[in-house]
């Protein structure tokens, strides 16, 4: 068993984060509101945004 | 336009945040005794932003620290106004609020289970091979899922789990909690992590308690 790094963690929080918030909870429609794609595109536009909070960290530790 | 964030009891305990674009939080009355935390949204091409679904996140948030109870609203676009929403909740007043009742004072604790990069995924050498490999993995992630999530639902309110035996995420699992229970749960947690080898644990939270929000009549 291996403790998840700052950054997994991060990572993890967000990923499940928008899994609630887009797909938990109480919902008003039935309709399928949201493409597959266009929740693709959150994932990918939160991971940028991790990304570059990881480089900003590895800039902070040299 | 409306934006829901959360239903909670009447009278909402309002908190000093603000919405989706900087829209200023009011009430809506949903149905006798529930009321709905929404806000005013302009029309536009839909789709959630990332700002939009961090914003709701950070509402759900603090409405759920200054009430009770709450239960969480799933994202979704196209209601027209407050009429539109009573409708759409009409006929569901008694399983909202037993839903209330069911989550009032508790959490939820989200759970991820990471496989770890193993040797032996090394590339098989037959189609047959690989799926010999392949059932051993899922059966793995079951008995895992079965240790992990019981030793878990035991000490909380209600759960849910999920064995997707992916190469990446083994299972993941969400824990309805009692506040006061939150310390007792965090010590089955660390009592279980001591006996697992080749995955890692991420527990996220504690949330609004989004998982167990879900009405009947969600279908979900």
């Amino acid at each position: 068993m291996s403790s998840p790094s700052p950054a997994l963690q991060q990572e993890v929080t967000l990923v499940e984060l928008v899994d609630r918030v887009l797909n938990k909870g109480v919902a008003l429609t039935g309709d399928i509101t949201l493409s597959v794609a266009g929740v693709d595109l959150v994932y990918v536009g939160l991971r940028v945004l991790l990304a570059s909070v990881s480089t900003l960290e590895q800039l902070d530790a040299e | 336009m409306v934006h829901m964030y959360a239903l909670v009891r009447h009278p909402a305990a309002m908190p000093g945040v603000r919405g989706i674009d900087d829209a200023p939080l009011r009430t809506s009355a949903a149905a006798d005794g529930i009321d709905a935390v929404v806000s005013d949204t302009r029309p536009g091409p839909g789709g959630p932003t990332e700002a939009a679904i961090l914003a709701h996140a950070h509402v759900v948030e603090a409405v759920a620290a200054a009430n009770d109870s709450v239960l969480p609203a799933r994202f979704s676009g196209g209601i027209a106004g407050d009429d539109e929403l009573r409708q759409r909740l009409a006929g569901r007043r008694d399983q909202i609020l037993q839903a209330l009742e069911r989550v009032d004072g508790c959490v939820e604790i989200g759970l991820r289970v990471l496989a770890e990069p193993r040797e032996d995924r090394a590339q098989a050498a037959s189609g047959s091979e690989y799926m010999r490999r392949r059932l051993d993995e899922i059966a793995r992630a079951e008995q895992l899922a079965r240790d992990l999530h019981e030793a878990l639902a035991s000490a909380a309110r209600e759960s849910s789990c999920n064995v997707l035996a992916r190469r990446d995420v083994v299972l993941t699992g969400a824990y309805l909690v009692a506040r006061a229970d939150l310390d007792d749960f965090h010590a089955t947690l660390r009592e279980v992590e001591r006996d697992l080898a080749g995955v890692t644990l991420v527990t996220t939270g504690p949330w609004p308690p989004y998982s167990f929000a879900l009405l009947e009549a969600d279908g979900t």
